[in-house]
């Protein structure tokens, strides 16, 4: 496991597996680790890092605990692909959100990238409106009683489900699908979020078929040749 | 902290704290009788608590008035990142220390506590908004001249910000000046409308020594957001204002201000609306004419139940 300095904190990236082949970056789910990666990992064609997201598994909490996947967690994940090199991705969840975004601009660095559904995929929806508002106000109440849990050793943070009320309009999803050079998605959960179906359409043509890790392996190996 | 710069009229508060809000030291300062009834100030983007030492004391004829430093500005602890949503649980943190509240916000301040409105109407009794309707759909135009911001992709900005931020996440602060004069000239580009005396006034609460001079106490980072926000879903939290609302607005056009029509379009979706333009002021409605903003505030919270 390494430590990384990612903004003000350090983040942990732990080595899967060491074969050689294309390295493949591990983002996980929110509240999860590193560790839902493991059964994953035998079955990739090179390499395996998986990261610790600021707030999970072995990195570092935020001082103030304001976490965010655009400002936070897609700069850990950069991090991580800076001190690797080119890399495919994999993501569940909020990492496959992350993904998307790390994908769609560090274009050179990301030749692929597998969507996989999981805790932290939808977000709080496309924008706020007076019913996304009246939920926002029952999530309110329930970060209040996360923020007033301070323990700097607990993992995960209960903070970084505050996220979870956080819109992802599909605009935003979109810019970035439009440049990421391929996007490969797994099954979303059902109705899966409008962020991803405007993500999916966009790279349709290059993926109808819903192939998952195979399909991802499958785009390293011709990647390869 | 009280200094040796004094300006007509500024008032230093009488009192001082600081409360915990998701682990952060957060600075609070009172005028007026603790037991009567509180009234929130909310500083915008910038800027800080002591930039009310005109206004609270007017106010505090009648009311405890309560203004606070955002984190990362003025004597709040900075932190490792910044988010929108936790900014409005720090205001709501507030609000459950000193109860339900009156509240004032000026500029991002009022964006703030308009969100605060919306989320957490059993701390808010009234809200009074000084210009702070939130940014124009084209964005923020950054000084005088200058064209609007090109619009750039998503992943263009987060480009930038990831670069600038592997570069810049230790940062200790902005880079200092010789003295707080310098500073304060400094600001007055970007507010040419506030007078040197008060730009003094304002450094020498908003600014820190360092080696090689002063520098101002925000945190660099608290300047650099991104996200999908756009400023369409402000008008979803107006919509959403369950109190009356005053809208205090400058008689003066200002870079900072939101123009119209875009003004008037965002401010009829209050369900309860009332507004009052200033004379003679720009955007610091609060620091260019007090007694015009005290008297506003005092009449519209005067008949509050």
């Amino acid at each position: 496991m390494k430590r990384l300095t990612s903004g003000r904190v350090q983040v942990a990236l732990h080595t899967l597996s060491q074969r050689e082949g294309p390295p493949l970056l591990a983002l996980h789910a929110l509240g999860a680790s590193h560790l839902e990666f493991n059964e994953l990992a035998p079955h990739w064609p090179g390499p395996v890092f998986a990261l610790d997201f600021a707030g999970h598994g072995a990195s570092d909490v935020l001082r103030g605990r304001a976490y965010s996947a655009e400002q936070v967690w897609v700069m850990d994940a950069d991090t991580a692909l800076a001190h690797i090199g080119r890399a495919y991705l994999v993501g569940r969840g909020l990492g496959a959100y992350v993904a998307l975004m790390l994908a769609g601009t560090r274009t050179a660095q990301v030749p692929g990238a597998l969507l996989l559904a999981g805790r932290g995929l939808a977000g709080g929806g496309e924008a706020p409106d007076a019913a996304q508002i009246h939920a926002d106000r029952a999530a309110l109440r329930r970060n209040l009683d996360a923020a007033a849990t301070m323990d700097a050793e607990l993992r995960p943070d209960p903070m970084v489900f505050e996220t979870e009320s956080h819109h992802r309009p599909v605009r935003f999803a979109r810019s970035f699908a439009e440049r990421a050079t391929k996007l490969v998605f797994g099954d979303a959960c059902e109705p899966p979020p409008p962020w991803w179906r405007a993500a999916r359409e966009v790279q349709s043509a290059a993926h109808a078929d819903d192939g998952g890790l195979r399909a991802l392996t499958q785009l390293a190996a011709a990647d390869s040749v | 902290m009280t200094g040796s710069i004094t300006y007509p009229g500024a008032v230093a508060p009488q009192r001082e704290r600081f409360i915990t809000s998701c682990g952060l030291r957060v600075h609070v300062c009172e005028w007026g009788d603790a037991a009567a009834e509180p009234l929130v100030l909310t500083h915008g983007f910038f800027d800080h608590a002591r930039a009310f030492d005109l206004l609270a004391p007017l106010l505090a004829e009648r009311y405890r008035v309560i203004a606070w430093d955002s984190r990362g500005h003025g004597d709040s602890d900075w932190a490792d990142n910044y988010s929108w949503s936790v900014d409005v649980m720090d205001h709501v943190n507030l609000l459950r220390d000193t109860g339900p509240a009156l509240l004032v916000g000026h500029s991002r301040g009022g964006g703030l506590a308009a969100d605060v409105t919306a989320l957490y109407p059993e701390g808010v009794r009234r809200l009074v908004l000084l210009d702070g309707f939130g940014p124009p759909p084209e964005g923020v135009k950054m000084e005088q001249g200058r064209d609007w911001r090109p619009e750039r992709t998503p992943p263009e900005e987060l480009e930038t910000l990831l670069d600038w931020r592997h570069k810049t996440g230790e940062a200790k602060g902005f880079r200092p000046r010789a003295t707080l004069d310098e500073l304060a000239r400094g600001r007055k580009t970007q507010n040419p409308r506030l007078s040197l005396d008060w730009l003094r006034y304002f450094a020498q609460h908003g600014a820190k020594a360092v080696p090689g001079g002063f520098t101002w106490k925000v945190d660099p980072l608290a300047a650099r957001g991104f996200g999908p926000f756009t400023p369409s879903w402000v008008d979803e939290t107006m919509k959403c204002l369950p109190v009356p609302v005053l809208a205090v607005e400058p008689g003066e056009a200002d870079v900072w201000a939101l123009p119209e029509p875009w003004r008037s379009e965002r401010l009829a979706l209050a369900p309860k609306l009332t507004r009052c333009t200033v004379e003679d002021s720009g955007h610091f409605l609060a620091v260019e004419q007090p007694v015009a903003v005290a008297r506003a505030v005092l009449d519209f919270f005067a008949d509050a139940v």
